[in-house]
Parts: structure tokens; C-alpha cells; sequence
């Protein structure tokens, strides 16, 4: 494995790793073990995105203040800001695909219907005991720290071609999914959300998903020159 | 001649080739290719929260746990002190009165539930450390930011100060209100008559242990005063608790606040 490829694999690590947390972030309410991991963590203080930035200061700033009674101020939160109690449709930042990308904003379309089928055709099948539609914010952010895991295993196999096709679909489950919704879901949870705790979380799912989309442009870029480039010789 | 030398793939026919169009950016690709269409996104709206005084919320936290209503008061009693008082204190003060609470709120979330109803005030423990940033929602200290092994910047999260607390004027006056020693005044005012039986029920409550409900059912279902209207030991019974004079702790027992309401002689003459 040529060094390169060893620094790409502590990227990658780096990215599965963020994509892990934002899933566990939008999957449930925080407990006490996520409330210690984060307690625990050390949070980048310039990543040179603005949201993500200012996500962490919300975040530490937040949980830096807390007192006894935070997880149920989190619980709290949670409920008001994904679950809400309208029945307009327009009460809370619904984490699904189908709500963002239809204009009855309701749940279960077009958009479940693309993502379950790219999940089959990556060999995927949700577990049973998952009570979520597939195009549950939480259910893609983990199809992408998949993603990330094949790329890995991949690069270490020292196969290149293989790892270049799951950067791709990486690439275009960001763009044709992810960034097509997600930016409107972190307004609504800027709106929504009570506490500064969700008001982060939602800008550095933000701030990441979008530097994360420039990553993967550049890199597939860098690749797809450097094979002309080897074609041409 | 056979089919197959009729039709030839034609490899270098381009169906675009006479059409003119410039291939979109990737920035294009990305942003323009197709947007949601959210024709009502402006419906999207939080409703404003009910304006209610300190003294309505109060009021509408009691009305919503009755059973707890004391326990409740009690907290804000804890934090009716000359100093403010950090958490910890209140809440141990108050469970070792309540030791047997069956409430699903322990009482630190009552605290938080009477500080955000105006019952009881938080100050924000104050660190040592200086403040580095700061707007309407952050507050970074100097500790919140460190320096890793590979000489980045990172913010951790550090532990909070104790926040301490204090009952403020609309806290107290809902004490007074609802803690009220004229209140058995106010019942036997209501119906003078049963007034043999209030006395009755508050001198076997004031007895050492308490008073079950059978021995209290017995002294007091088959008096004639409660014949016409059929009364039964548990209409006296509720009235007495519900105003806080006498409580249940595996037998019926008079409370502090029943003692100071003997101590003003209204049942001395039954």
C-alpha cells in the first residue's frame, strides 16, 4: 500500500467516524453513553466551514452549561424538533427524504422508493427491528459510513478500481440524495430546534455533508485525471 | 445476403453532434440540476408561545400533579433561603421529606419545572476561567479550547459550575397561597356542622403514627352527622388533604401545616 493510499484510508477513517456520530445524532434521543462520548471528545475548532464551526461552539457551549437534568432537556428537544405534535406536515424537522422532496411533504414517496433500491442493490436490507422508512436521515448518513467501510476494505485489498466505483457512489448518493434535502431539514431544525444542543448539530451535519460533497468532487476529479492522464501515455 | 451485413453500426455517430450545447459546470450540475419543489415552505412556522404570568404557570404546574402539589411547594420552600442555594442542597432537602415519593419526577426536574414556570430564579455558576467567546447563545471559556499533539486547535466540553437557585416573589406567594393554615378555617366555614367530625379526624391524625383509613372510617361513618346527607370518612378526608392539613405516610398523619392550623383554636371548642 503506497502512502498515499494510507493517508487517503485516515481520511476516509475521519469521514466514517463523522458519519457515524451524525447518525447516531439524528437516530435517537442522547443517552448517558453518547453524553459521556461527547463529553469525552475533542471537537476541531477551525475546520474553515463556517457551519460546522459554529455547530461545535453550539454544541461544547451547550453541554459546557448543562446541568443534572440535560438528557431530558435533550429528550425534550428531540421530540419537539424531529417528532413535533402538528398534523400539518409543517410542525417540526421531519428527518425524511420524502417529506423535503415532495410537495405534500409526505412520508414514504419517490425518494423511499430510490434509496430502498440502492440500499438492495448494495446488498442491504434494513433490520427488523428499524421501524423507520428507508429514507430516514439517520438510515442514509450509515448507507454512506458504509460506503466508506467498502472503500476501505478495498484500498487495503490494494484494489483501486473497486474503491474508486464506492468513492463514486459515495459522490452521487451525497449529491442526488443527501444535498438535494438536507440543507432544507437544518433550516427547519434551526427553527425548530429549542435548544442550542440540536441548533448544532443540525449546522455541522450541515457544514460537513457540503465540505464532505467538495472532498469527494476533488478527489474523483484528481482521479478521473490522473486515468486520462494514463490512458494518454 | 443475410441480415447482418444489411444493418452496420455506425460507432461514430454522435446524435448531439449538430445540436449546440455547452456541458453544464460541475457547480451547475449540482445546484441547478432539479430543486424539491416546496411550493409551502413558507407554512413552515413555529406558533408563538402562550403568554402567561409567573403566577398562571405556577398555578397550571399544581393544577397538572395534584398528587405532588406539596412536594412541588416543598421545593420551593427549599429554595426560600437567605442565600441562594445550589441544586443538590434542595434536592436532598426535599427528598429526605419525601422519601417515598411515587412521582415519575424526581425532584430535580420539579426544580427545573419551577424554574421555568417563575417559581424559583437559576444563576448560572460562574467559573474561573476567563471568557474567550461569547454571544446570545455561546459561552467559551479559555478551558473549553485546547491545543492537540498536532498543534490544532480543539474545543472540549468541560464541567459546569453548580447553578444555584432561589424562590422568587411569585414562588413564595403561591407558598402562602396554597400553604395555608386558615384553610381549615375556610372548610368548616364552608359546613359548620361537620365541624365535631373535622375535629374528630385531626386529633386521631395528630396521634402518634397516625390514623389508618378503617380506624378513621370507623370513628366517623356511622355518626349520625353524616347520615342525612350520606356522608363517608373519605369526603372529610379529601377535603383535609387537598388543602395540605393531613397527608398519607402508610397511615394518615397530620402535617406541619395541619398543626399550625390546630394551633389557631379553630376546632378547640368541638
Amino acid at each position: 500500500m503506497t502512502a498515499q493510499e494510507t493517508t487517503l484510508i485516515d481520511v476516509l477513517e475521519g469521514r466514517r467516524a463523522t458519519y457515524q456520530l451524525l447518525t447516531r445524532f439524528f437516530r435517537t434521543e442522547v443517552d448517558e453513553a453518547l453524553l459521556a462520548t461527547l463529553r469525552e471528545m475533542r471537537f476541531p475548532a477551525h475546520t474553515h466551514e463556517a457551519s460546522m464551526d459554529r455547530g461545535h461552539r453550539l454544541v461544547v457551549s451547550y453541554l459546557s452549561h448543562a446541568d443534572a437534568d440535560v438528557l431530558t432537556d435533550l429528550s425534550r428537544d428531540f421530540s419537539g424538533t424531529f417528532i413535533g405534535s402538528g398534523n400539518d406536515a409543517y410542525s417540526a424537522a421531519y428527518p425524511f427524504e420524502s417529506v423535503y422532496t415532495n410537495p405534500k411533504r409526505l412520508m414514504m414517496q419517490d425518494a423511499r422508493d430510490e434509496v430502498l433500491m440502492l440500499y438492495r442493490a448494495a446488498g442491504l436490507e434494513k433490520l427488523e427491528s428499524e421501524k423507520e422508512s428507508e429514507d430516514h436521515l439517520s438510515y442514509e448518513l450509515e448507507f454512506m459510513t458504509i460506503l466508506i467501510d467498502r472503500t476501505i476494505e478495498a484500498l487495503r485489498k490494494g484494489d483501486e478500481v473497486l474503491a474508486v466505483s464506492y468513492l463514486l457512489q459515495q459522490r452521487n448518493f451525497l449529491e442526488d440524495h443527501l444535498l438535494r434535502w438536507y440543507p432544507m431539514m437544518a433550516d427547519d431544525i434551526a427553527k425548530f430546534a429549542k435548544t442550542a444542543f440540536y441548533r448544532g448539530v443540525g449546522l455541522i451535519a450541515l457544514g460537513f455533508l457540503e465540505s464532505d460533497g467538495e472532498f469527494l468532487r476533488d478527489l474523483l476529479t484528481d482521479v478521473e485525471g490522473e486515468g486520462e492522464k494514463e490512458g494518454e501515455e | 445476403m443475410s441480415d447482418i451485413d444489411v444493418f452496420t453500426i455506425d460507432d461514430d455517430f454522435d446524435p448531439l453532434a449538430e445540436i449546440d450545447i455547452e456541458p453544464p459546470t460541475p457547480e451547475e450540475q449540482y445546484v441547478a440540476d432539479y430543486m424539491p419543489p416546496i411550493p409551502d415552505a413558507d407554512k413552515s412556522i413555529v406558533p408563538e408561545p402562550v403568554a402567561l404570568s409567573p403566577a398562571e404557570r405556577i398555578d397550571k404546574l399544581l393544577a397538572g400533579m395534584p398528587g405532588q402539589k406539596f412536594r412541588v411547594l416543598a421545593v420551593v420552600q427549599a429554595a426560600d433561603a437567605d442565600k441562594p442555594r445550589v441544586a443538590a442542597d434542595i434536592v436532598a432537602d426535599v427528598d429526605a421529606a419525601y422519601p417515598h415519593t411515587k412521582s415519575v419526577y424526581d425532584t430535580a426536574r420539579l426544580l427545573r419545572l419551577l424554574t421555568e414556570a417563575g417559581a424559583v430564579e437559576g444563576e448560572g455558576g460562574e467559573g474561573d476561567a476567563p471568557i474567550v467567546e461569547q454571544d446570545e447563545e455561546i459561552c467559551l471559556t479559555q478551558d473549553n479550547f485546547v491545543v492537540g499533539e498536532d498543534g490544532e486547535e480543539y474545543l472540549v466540553v468541560t464541567d459546569a459550575a453548580p447553578a444555584t437557585y432561589r424562590a422568587t416573589d411569585a414562588g413564595r406567594a403561591a407558598v402562602a397561597h396554597y400553604l395555608d393554615a386558615g384553610a381549615l378555617e375556610a372548610i368548616i366555614g364552608e359546613e359548620p356542622r361537620y365541624a365535631p367530625l373535622y375535629a374528630r379526624i385531626m386529633s386521631m391524625v395528630s396521634a402518634d403514627g397516625g390514623a389508618t383509613t378503617p380506624q378513621l372510617n370507623g370513628a366517623i361513618d356511622s355518626d349520625p352527622l353524616c347520615a342525612e346527607p350520606r356522608r363517608f370518612c373519605g369526603y372529610f378526608i379529601d377535603k383535609l388533604e387537598t388543602c395540605g392539613l393531613i397527608e398519607w405516610r402508610d397511615a394518615w398523619v397530620v402535617t406541619d401545616l395541619g398543626r399550625a392550623a390546630l394551633a389557631t383554636g379553630v376546632l378547640d371548642e368541638f
